[in-house]
Formats: C-alpha cells, sequence, structure tokens
C-alpha cells in the first residue's frame, strides 16, 4: 500500500523528490502539469504517495508524478 | 553541480459548460489534455481512469516549445491568440466564447533555475493581452536552493 510523503499546498521538499528518485526541478514540473491539468493552481492542496499517485483535497486521483517525468 | 533552467507555460479554459472542440477550433491547435464536466480521461499509464470536475481544455507548451526561454513559451501561445496575419485573429471570438459558457482562463508560467539565477519576468506585452482576454496570469519560479544529488 502506498504511504503518503506530501500533504500541503506549497511546493515539496527534496525530501519528495529524493523518494520518488527524480531531480528536485522535475518533480515541481511535474506538479505543475498535473495540477493546471487538473484545474488547479499553485496554492491548491495536494496529496502525495511514494508510489508517484498525486490526489487532490477530496482524495480523488489527478495524476502521477512518474507519468510526467521525461528522459532529459 | 546545479540543474540548467527548465521553463514552459500553460493556457487553460475552464467551466462546467465547456465544449473543448470549440475552443480548439478557435485557436487552431490541438489541446495537450481537454475534457468535459463528469468525463473519464487517462493522463498517463499510471492515472488511466480521472475524472474532470469541470471541463477543461489544457495547452502545455513543454513538449511542443523547444528551449527553456520563458519568453519562447510565452510568445508561442500569444500567437495563438493574435498570430499577426493582418486578418482578424481568434481573440474576439475566444472572448465572444468565454462570455457565452462562462469560461474562465489561465495563463501559467514554470522556471526552474540554478542557484543564484535571476528570475525571468513576464513581458508587458503578455501582461496586456491577459488583461484583454481576460486570463489570470499565475508564475511557478523557483531557484535551486543547493545542487540535487541527481545532477550528472
Amino acid at each position: 500500500m502506498s504511504r503518503v510523503i506530501w500533504d500541503r499546498s506549497d511546493n515539496p521538499t527534496r525530501y519528495v523528490s529524493d523518494t520518488l528518485g527524480i531531480a528536485h526541478w522535475q518533480l515541481r514540473a511535474a506538479l505543475h502539469q498535473i495540477k493546471r491539468r487538473a484545474n488547479l493552481g499553485g496554492r491548491d492542496r495536494i496529496v502525495i504517495y511514494d508510489d508517484g499517485r498525486v490526489t487532490d483535497v477530496n482524495g480523488d486521483d489527478i495524476g502521477n508524478i512518474l507519468d510526467e517525468v521525461t528522459n532529459e | 553541480m546545479n540543474e540548467p533552467v527548465r521553463a514552459f507555460a500553460t493556457l487553460r479554459v475552464a467551466g462546467d459548460d465547456l465544449v473543448p472542440d470549440e475552443v480548439t477550433k478557435i485557436l487552431k491547435i490541438v489541446p495537450t489534455t481537454a475534457y468535459i464536466k463528469g468525463q473519464h480521461y487517462s493522463a498517463g499509464p499510471r492515472s488511466p481512469d480521472i475524472i474532470g470536475r469541470t471541463g477543461v481544455w489544457f495547452f502545455s507548451t513543454k513538449e511542443i516549445v523547444a528551449g527553456n526561454q520563458l519568453a519562447d513559451h510565452l510568445t508561442f501561445l500569444a500567437r495563438l491568440l493574435l498570430p499577426g496575419s493582418g486578418e482578424a485573429g481568434p481573440l474576439p471570438r475566444l472572448q465572444q466564447l468565454l462570455r457565452r459558457r462562462s469560461l474562465r482562463v489561465s495563463l501559467s508560467c514554470f522556471w526552474h533555475g540554478p542557484t543564484g539565477t535571476r528570475k525571468p519576468s513576464i513581458p508587458r506585452s503578455i501582461i496586456d493581452l491577459m488583461k484583454l482576454i481576460p486570463a489570470e496570469i499565475e508564475t511557478d519560479f523557483n531557484v535551486d536552493e543547493r545542487p540535487s544529488r541527481h545532477a550528472a
């Protein structure tokens, strides 16, 4: 079962990107895309799980960070 | 070692009465993602079934515009609205659609730079264009606080 690694409205710390095994800019870029695609703003609270899953405050899935990360 | 600058921008049209094809026909570009309120859509192989809480037409320059100059990404989006061909651009038709369907437009700007880099500013022409639509502008700018362990 996946574990919550972030549950706040501001930008996640490096702990989150390190847990997911990605660079911090990749995490920020992925969340930017996921939140806007779900019609959420930067200040809207989200929950991040250690498998990359992202949900909104209602617990509804809005995307997965690992889907957004590209090889650059 | 710091990561290089990363930048892109997104344009979003949203509202409960959104019909995505109407926006696509006006802007003449295929959105990155679009869905109507209540529609199930996929955001990738790990998130195949997401339900749209409202209608969204979403376009991101991330995989479209080469380079990481934020101004280039914003210019690309501005040209969708003001092609500069001499004929009336899509802006009046978009404004009409926004009123008719009670839609909202948002421009978001992403920028991430290495430690010590000066954050970009939004060009006045873009600010004026967004006021004209009208559209909200959201910036998401940040610099590295310390080198990433993932840097090459």
